[in-house]
């Protein structure tokens, strides 16, 4: 009996003993006090006139309306245990626009660019616009996410994560550090991703991808007509679409380059790390893919059914 | 021109008869003309005036004169009408454009300051490895420099490039204080920079 109540014992005390060591593990849950400065302002729009944002640490949303105007909504946050330290910081933060000639452009700044915070400081930029209106953003680490725009959009980002959305027209992006998940594009792309994983799901058109150093997944439809990738110390998934009505032309320098059983193939060339082959569609008029991977592996799956976008934001 | 027959002529000239005016003539001159001039009646009778023969013109001239003064009259009412509907136009027009201008003008940015209170996010940990700092960071620099091969010169610019990015966070870090998504994006680049370090080693 004496022995069980000690054994009884002991048990209680260990864990007692682990309670306290998970308690002085977990973090202290503490509150923030975030202050924000909104901003908002309105310009009618007229045809050409472009949207220039260039935004640093801030998350960029371009929406769509058929309102003939640009409206904005910025927003500075500021975020402290202390609420004076805070407001103090946010000081700190200011806006920039400006209308000149046939562009709007937008920057949010540091006032004093050797004042080290003690505040979390923020900036997230709405942007309504038409969507015929062309869009440039420049995102040096942040976000950018853009939906429904028709004409051109340009992008430049470093250190941000870029989400587009239902977009057509011409695209021209340039992304270093940041990555790319874009899901219903058609029109004329142009991507340049360095050290960023890049995946377009339900994509069309006419599309160029230089990549290094990421990962590249493709899920392409029935209607894209020409796709060209060079891909260098990365992987690249293709997902062919259903019915393949897709011919392609693969190539795998230092690489392996990985295909579904059932489809037939020409070996074009073997030789010392490189292969070359080509898959034809079988129908007289088919999109055209040409892939040439250095350094990475190249995968050919079929779309068996509708992919799922990771979502990583 | 000389007179060759001077001496005739002045002869001729003597002989003519002197008339002079009755006495009283040029005094009845000057009081007559003194009445004129203060209104009187003129010095000759009524029955002297001249009479101007009249004529009646034809009645087509008074018709014709009669119908273009009411035309005239109808062109300056038509006038006046139109004048009064352009001014009632303008009007209207005047208002309608203060009315879209004052919707539509842009009013300005408008700027709203607002506080709350949030919990504070988990902050993700990680362990800076290697620190360019450190000195066998440099060291290994150094050597990968002085060994110069073809199979490791990739692997060395890559870890110089993550290094450099690896700085760019941090000064971002400094400016904006310690963003979690900017604790995610160092984490994510000294994964990386790890991952090259330790491949170098291992083909050293």
């Amino acid at each position: 009996m004496t022995a069980h109540l000690s054994k009884y014992i002991g048990l209680l005390l260990g864990l007692l003993f682990t309670a306290e060591l998970l308690q002085a593990q977990s973090p202290a849950t503490t509150s923030l006090q975030v202050v924000t400065k909104t901003i908002n302002d309105t310009y009618p729009y007229r045809p050409g006139v472009e949207i220039n944002v260039l935004g640093e640490n801030a998350e960029i949303f371009v929406e769509t309306s058929d309102a003939q105007q640009v409206i904005i909504r910025l927003e500075m946050i500021s975020k402290h245990e202390d609420i004076i330290t805070a407001r103090k910081d946010l000081e700190n933060l200011y806006f920039l626009i400006e209308e000149e000639g046939q562009k709007i452009y937008m920057q949010n700044k540091r006032k004093d660019t050797n004042l080290k915070p003690d505040s979390e400081l923020s900036v997230n930029y709405y942007i309504t616009v038409p969507e015929e209106c062309p869009v440039y953003l420049k995102s040096h680490f942040g976000a950018a996410n853009i939906n429904n725009l028709r004409n051109r959009l340009r992008i430049d980002g470093e250190f941000s994560q870029i989400n587009i959305n239902n977009v057509e027209g011409m695209l021209d992006i340039k992304t270093r550090f940041g990555d790319i998940l874009g899901e219903r594009i058609d029109g004329n792309v142009n991507i340049n991703a360095r050290r960023s994983d890049v995946e377009l799901y339900d994509v069309g058109g006419s599309f160029t991808i230089n990549s290094q150093f990421g990962e590249l997944r493709i899920a392409p439809n029935a209607s894209l007509r020409d796709l060209q990738i060079s891909a260098d110390q990365s992987d690249v998934y293709l997902f062919d679409p259903q019915g393949s009505p897709l011919s392609y032309n693969l190539t795998t320098t230092y690489g392996e380059l990985v295909l579904p059983d059932e489809v037939p193939i020409t070996e074009l060339e073997t030789s010392d790390g490189l292969r070359r082959v080509r898959i034809e569609s079988g129908r007289e008029i088919s999109g055209e893919i040409k892939v040439s991977v250095t350094f990475g592996n190249l995968i050919l799956e079929k779309q068996e059914q509708q992919i799922r976008r990771r979502r990583r934001f | 021109m000389k007179d060759l027959n001077y001496d005739r002529l002045r002869a001729a000239l003597d002989r003519l008869p002197s008339y002079l005016p009755p006495t009283g003539l040029w005094s009845a001159i000057e009081s007559g003309m003194d009445n004129e001039f203060v209104g009187a009646p003129p010095p000759f009778s009524t029955d002297e005036k001249p009479v101007l023969p009249q004529y009646s013109p034809p009645s087509s001239v008074w018709n014709a004169i009669n119908q273009r003064l009411d035309g005239g009259e109808v062109r300056r009412h038509r006038l006046r009408v139109v004048m009064s509907w352009t001014a009632k136009a303008a009007a209207v027009l005047l208002l309608f454009g203060a009315g879209y201008f004052s919707a539509t003008r842009d009013s300005g940015p408008t700027l709203v300051i607002t506080e709350k209170v949030e919990s504070a996010p988990i902050r993700p940990t990680f362990v800076s490895f290697p620190s360019e700092d450190d000195p066998s960071f440099d060291a290994l620099l150094l050597e990968l420099e002085d060994l110069n091969r073809p199979s490791l010169n990739g692997m060395r610019l890559e870890l110089e490039e993550l290094t450099s990015a690896k700085q760019e966070i941090e000064a971002m870090l400094v400016s904006y204080g310690n963003d979690p998504a900017i604790m995610n994006q160092l984490a994510d680049i000294e994964r990386e920079r790890s991952s090259v370090y330790r491949r170098i080693r291992s083909g050293m």
